[in-house]
């Protein structure tokens, strides 16, 4: 049973070893995103909605409201009426460019504020609800199904007729209506990764309650939340502007993508860029949102991090 | 201070139940043995011999529900063990008492690196600040025979061999240097040869550290080499318990005479193996009498009938038959 000393017997393992450090160490996290073509560009657009949203209402503030009643619904493509009218103008002659470019402020801190407040809550619910005791989670299971069986949209409603539509209260709305779903997920998984073997070994090891939930379960949970957060993302612009629609979310003269495609609702059939323009912001933004946080999902988890590695690795053995 | 000869860990008369609707499964049904400063134990059984359940009751990692401890007593260094607050116990775990896994990759969290995992107990305890925990991780990666410790030490442990994760696990437990480290099927998720290195491993550090060892094993031929002391198990009970260098060359249980049989043996010729006929008992159905009886050549009414007595058959070893005392003299 004696074997010789350690090092001697894994001579040959240690050059495979080596050959693994060199896939390992570490590139920084813009390399590899410069890598991806798609979470690259999915990057390079929530950056440039990022810059609109710090400094368009300073430049563009006034183009967005400025009605031109000479000017109205014009179609896209045209210089005629200078830059700002490139993608037309609405029904009020105001250029749509601008109102996107400002009403992105309005609809993306909205949207991820509800998201983000959605999340904290939910996901620490559902922790509760998975690793304290079972009455606690029966109560905030409960909690849940009913906000889940009411209907989200006449609850938004009961309580923005209530209270006035401020954007705090639009948030907090859109939030609670979204905590379900984070919660039903966080606990499902909690419930699942208590029972894995590195929870034994860390209660082994000493470790105490807090010490496993923040160390152990939090983050393998926290990369599904943040794909649900992105799906959401959406799910949450689009309830924004079905809200401003029936006159309780944002208000005008306020710019919203939502309420931009409300407005330009009744004009689809002469004027479709009045609708189709936040529509399609709404859906690039989110298919960026989505793309960037796989790409974080990717290079967060260890286990799958090669796959955006890998193609140097290839390149340097063959 | 207890003296140097009261026993380290003392399991008595432990007994574990699982509930789960309205079955009951008895996994442990009165589990005795001793473990001694610096010396190692080896628990010997089948699977479901309720082995590893004792194991995870002494770390107290059983869930309850469905588990529960309905009698018996562990004491570790003189002091109640099942009786003290959670979180009272929880300080000693780790302290005083590691653990390896069975199944290291399972019990290796996957988003960490090994690193940072093995310097995870000096954190959770307070002892070392993050960075000097880190150094300590890689000289303990270096002691466990890890090449290149510093590079490996950002390594996930998906970038680890099997026997190399078993090794980091080990790091693990030993980081607080504990007086007693369990060792729950240590080598049975890998290679023979790597299980060979393991064991040395664990000898080392066990000598260099004058540590104790709960080594729970089904692997017989690892019991006679590294075993101080052997408690056999079979139906949720010690059966029979003893010096290894008493009991293996002679065992006084049927049950332990059929598993020494049962290895295969190259130095003489065989014509075929000697299993133990019929199938480990069902723990939430077992036999009257003895939990051996269906399997056993020489079951008589009287094993149907009552639970055997523990016979001493020689100083310090005990077997739980009547006919302990005949099977010991190799009648």
């Amino acid at each position: 049973m004696n074997t010789p000393a350690d090092s001697v017997s894994h001579t040959p393992a240690i050059s495979a070893q080596a050959e693994m450090v060199t896939v390992r160490a570490g590139l920084p996290w813009w390399r590899l995103l410069a890598r991806d073509p798609l979470a690259l560009c999915a990057a390079v657009w929530l950056a440039f909605l990022l810059v609109c949203m710090l400094i368009a209402p300073m430049f563009l503030g006034k183009a967005a409201n400025d009605m031109n009643l000479l000017a109205r619904n014009l179609p896209p493509w045209s210089l005629d009426k200078g830059w700002l009218m490139i993608l037309g103008s609405d029904s009020l002659g105001r250029s749509i460019l601008a109102r996107l470019l400002v009403g992105a402020q309005n609809t993306l801190s909205v949207a991820f504020a509800a998201v983000v407040l959605a999340m904290l809550i939910g996901g620490a619910l559902g922790l509760i609800a998975g690793y304290v005791g079972r009455g606690v989670g029966n109560l905030i299971m409960r909690l849940s199904d009913v906000i889940q069986g009411f209907p989200s949209l006449l609850l938004a409603v009961i309580v923005l007729y209530m209270l006035e539509p401020r954007v705090a209260n639009l948030i907090i709305v859109l939030a609670v209506t979204r905590i379900p779903s984070y919660l039903r997920v966080t606990r499902a998984e909690v419930l699942e990764i208590r029972s894995r073997g590195f929870v034994d070994a860390a209660r082994a090891m000493g470790a105490g309650r807090t010490h496993i939930l923040w160390r152990h379960i939090v983050p393998i949970v926290a990369p599904t939340l943040l794909t649900i957060l992105t799906v959401d993302f959406a799910i949450v612009m689009l309830s924004e502007s079905g809200l401003s629609f029936l006159g309780i979310g944002i208000q005008p003269p306020e710019i919203t993508w939502g309420l931009m495609v409300a407005q330009g609702r009744k004009h689809l059939s002469n004027a479709w860029w009045l609708a189709f323009f936040p529509g399609l912001m709404i859906m690039i933004t989110t298919l960026a949102a989505n793309l960037l946080s796989n790409w974080v999902r990717l290079i967060t988890d260890p286990v799958q991090r090669w796959r955006i590695e890998a193609p140097k690795a290839a390149a340097t053995n063959a | 201070m207890p003296n140097a000869d009261a026993p380290l860990l003392e399991v008595d008369d432990l007994r574990i139940e699982f509930r789960s609707g309205r079955e009951i499964v008895r996994a442990v049904n009165g589990a005795s043995f001793t473990v001694r400063r610096g010396e190692t134990t080896a628990v010997l059984g089948e699977s479901g011999s309720g082995k590893s359940v004792t194991a995870a009751a002494i770390m107290r990692l059983l869930a309850s529900p469905p588990a529960h401890i309905t009698g018996g007593r562990i004491r570790f260094n003189g002091a109640d063990v099942l009786g003290a607050p959670m979180a009272q116990w929880r300080k000693r775990c780790g302290r005083d008492i590691g653990m390896v896994f069975q199944d290291a990759l399972a019990s290796l969290n996957p988003v960490f690196t090994v690193g940072w995992q093995i310097a995870e107990p000096f954190k959770a305890h307070g002892v070392l600040p993050a960075k000097a925990a880190l150094e300590r991780a890689v000289a303990l990666l270096g002691r466990v025979g890890i090449p290149e410790p510093h590079a490996r030490a950002h390594d996930y442990p998906h970038q680890f061999s099997g026997g190399m994760r078993q090794r980091v696990m080990i790091a693990m437990a030993i980081a607080l240097d504990p007086s007693l480290l369990i060792a729950d099927e240590p080598t049975t998720a890998l290679d023979v040869t790597v299980q060979a290195q393991i064991m040395d491993l664990l000898l080392d550090l066990q000598r260099e550290r004058h540590m104790a060892m709960v080594l729970i094993t089904h692997d017989l031929g690892v019991v006679a080499e590294v075993a101080d002391r052997v408690a056999v198990m079979y139906g949720g009970r010690v059966v029979e318990s003893g010096l290894a260098r008493d009991v293996l060359p002679r065992p006084a249980h049927p049950y332990t005479l059929a598993l020494l049989e049962s290895v295969p043996r190259s130095d003489i010729e065989q014509q075929q193996l000697n299993p133990i006929v019929g199938s480990p008992p069902n723990m939430a159905t077992l036999p009257s009498g003895c939990a051996f009886h269906p399997r056993c050549r020489r079951a008589t009414s009287e094993c149907r009938a009552a639970r055997p007595p523990t016979v001493k058959v020689a100083p310090g070893h005990h077997a739980e038959c009547f006919y302990a005392q005949q099977v010991f003299d190799g009648r």
